[in-house]
């Protein structure tokens, strides 16, 4: 069974939507800007998304969230908010945590942020929530494709939302985690995060005829595995993700040498960007060209897997692969090809 | 402080902050290592004394690749501390 | 898929297949080194966890003891599915509070902030390197139980799950849990979760 992606929308740093964030990427633009931070004597650069081009009244997050989805349904042959067999699923981490600095814990809560945002975005019924940090983006593509597979639904719409605020970066600078200036992701002198926000949709279907500017991929596999090594650092043999890619592979029938592009998490901090170098040789993947996107416009946390995947479809559509911003000395990752320029696939071999 | 005093102070503070539930004090002998086959403490721990250095003797670590020497045992701590006074 | 085992810890009773394991008085911290002592489970780490992760490992180890007497190939064949209304809220609350009372976040805590991290320290201790979902909902409703059971399954080969329900807020919490596999047992349908899960 054919199972669909289409109609995607993104709302990034970069951009209010998907081509405008592409076209700004392919000039090298990154969002990173500093911006000073109450406790740290150094600005810290965030990615943010700019207030002009959220519209409406209500909270930020929704307001987030409202724009792709209003970017997305119209694009649809049928109205998916009363079509039946259809599922809606939320990936993120924090959610509206804002409120929770704002005194309102229970505003926090996931199913009570899902049920607020499948409202007002005209569902019935309660959203999915996936949350499984930095994988939860990526993640509920492959639940939406998986549910789908097994004839439990025709369509999905899934929607990744995480908003950069304090209570995050003050976690990630207690850990020493964060730059000090834009992230380098693969880079020699890579040396830590930069935090970003975005928010990002698309739907799933196995029916081609209901996106009326045609589906943007199939999906044709999907993996995933748990590192079981710490709570907070990645397994320095990157056992999780040599397991999450072998089984995509296996899933889709394809060996490392049918692979032509990987666009990894590249998270520009020393440790997992190691370690995704470790697994992909570890996975013979050493001859596709790998980028990141966190050099444009940071770690966008639970939407990072989503907003990442439309953007890589569309800029393959476009016939182009990004280079891996900010990644200027690869030496210590000699075994990994880099992309340190953008372009065709042709023209980005050197 | 005297220094056998904040040695005391210290192996209290660090039993709290790490919540090392089964180690009482007597446990931690000065010069014995924090880390690896001592305590067995690990990297999350090893920022949470940087907290604590900062928290309790307002003394700023920026380079948490200095701690693996500040906090070799509570003799190096205690020995860093007043050594920033 | 069959129910193997089930176990459940709320109220200061944890129990297994309906049996008493512990009965114990205090506070929730209290409750759960008891049940730590009676699992007999020689884990140091766990004392450096947060409460939800505490509740989501112990109701979680009579299970996946079990499974290991059952001769279940952990590593690669066990699934999880972990679900919850409240996530790790009271973790997210205690972050704040130290971010907004000292100045500084405390590190050891920050990384708890998150609602899979249960999940995580259950791979951890038990060396599971398969497929797992944590999803937040209201309640734990069979529907989406059983279609995560499938998905776990059917698609990505799990031929034994746990799935764990759990909730702290405050200091009320409250925690399920059922192995499922291949042995003989009741059928995991939709009736027999919602008598193990769902109430």
């Amino acid at each position: 069974m054919e199972i669909l992606l289409g109609a995607p929308a993104c709302l990034t740093p970069l951009g209010p939507d998907l081509p405008t964030t592409l076209a700004a990427m392919r000039a090298g633009t990154s969002a990173l800007l500093p911006s000073p931070f109450p406790g740290s004597e150094d600005p810290v650069h965030i990615g943010r998304v700019d207030d002009v081009w959220l519209t409406g009244s209500g909270r930020r997050s929704q307001r987030m969230i409202g724009r792709v989805v209003r970017h997305t349904l119209p694009r649809l042959t049928r109205n998916l908010r009363t079509e039946p067999r259809t599922c809606f699923i939320l990936a993120t981490t924090k959610g509206d945590v804002k409120a929770l600095e704002q005194g309102r814990p229970e505003d926090t809560m996931l199913p009570v942020f899902a049920a607020r945002m499948g409202a007002a975005q005209g569902f019935s019924g309660q959203p999915i929530v996936v949350s499984s940090a930095c994988i939860s983006g990526t993640l509920a593509i492959k639940l939406a494709a998986d549910l789908i597979a097994l004839g439990e639904f025709d369509h999905a719409l899934v929607v990744g939302f995480d908003e950069a605020s304090d209570f995050v970066l003050s976690g990630f600078l207690s850990l020493h985690a964060v730059a000090a200036e834009g992230c380098k992701p693969f880079d020699d002198a890579r040396d830590g995060i930069s935090l970003g926000e975005a928010s990002a949709s698309v739907v799933l279907s196995r029916d081609r005829s209901l996106f009326t500017e045609g589906a943007v991929a199939e999906y044709i596999g999907g993996g995933m595995g748990n590192d079981a090594n710490h709570i907070s650092g990645p397994s320095r043999i990157g056992e999780g993700l040599v397991r999450a890619v072998q089984a995509a592979m296996d899933s889709a029938g394809l060996a490392a040498t049918d692979i032509h592009h990987i666009n990894a998490h590249g998270t520009g901090s020393l440790y997992n960007d190691g370690m995704e170098a470790i697994a992909f040789g570890r996975l013979g993947l050493g001859h596709a060209p790998v980028n990141s996107y966190k050099g444009y416009f940071g770690h966008t946390l639970g939407t990072a897997g989503l907003v990442e995947t439309l953007i890589a479809v569309e800029g393959l559509r476009q016939g182009t692969m990004l280079r891996s911003l900010g990644a200027t000395n690869t030496t210590a990752m000699p075994d990994m090809d880099i992309l340190r320029r953008t372009g065709t696939p042709q023209e980005t071999f050197y | 402080m005297d220094p056998q005093a904040l040695k005391q102070q210290l192996k209290e503070q660090i039993i709290t902050q790490l919540n090392l539930e089964e180690v009482k004090v007597e446990d931690i002998a000065d010069d014995k290592p924090l880390f690896g086959e001592g305590l067995g403490l690990d990297s999350i721990d090893a920022l949470e004394l940087i907290v604590l250095l900062e928290r309790h003797y307002g003394i700023k670590v920026t380079d948490p690749k200095q701690g693996q020497t500040i906090f070799r045992s509570v003799n190096t701590m205690a020995e860093f501390i007043q050594s920033q006074k | 898929m069959n129910v193997i085992a089930h176990s459940r810890l709320k109220g200061g009773v944890l129990s297994a297949d309906d049996r008493e394991l512990l009965r114990a008085q205090g506070s929730m911290e209290n409750v759960f080194r008891e049940c730590y002592k009676e699992l007999a489970m020689d884990y140091p780490k766990f004392h450096k966890m947060d409460a939800p992760s505490k509740l989501a490992v112990l109701v979680t180890e009579p299970l996946l003891q079990r499974a290991r007497q059952e001769g279940a190939d952990l590593e690669n064949r066990m699934g999880l599915i972990g679900m919850s209304h409240c996530g790790s809220t009271v973790t997210d609350e205690e972050h704040w509070a130290v971010r907004t009372e000292t100045g500084l976040a405390s590190p050891a805590v920050f990384v708890y902030t998150l609602p899979n991290i249960g999940l995580g320290e259950i791979t951890i201790r038990h060396r599971i390197f398969g497929s797992s979902l944590c999803l937040l909902d209201h309640e734990p409703g069979t529907e989406l139980i059983q279609r995560s059971i499938r998905v776990l399954h059917e698609r990505d080969g799990m031929e034994w799950i746990v799935c764990l329900w759990s909730d702290i807020f405050a200091d009320r919490y409250d925690a399920r849990a059922v192995l499922l596999g291949p042995g003989p047992g009741a059928p995991a349908d939709a009736n027999t979760l919602r008598t193990l899960i769902s109430t």
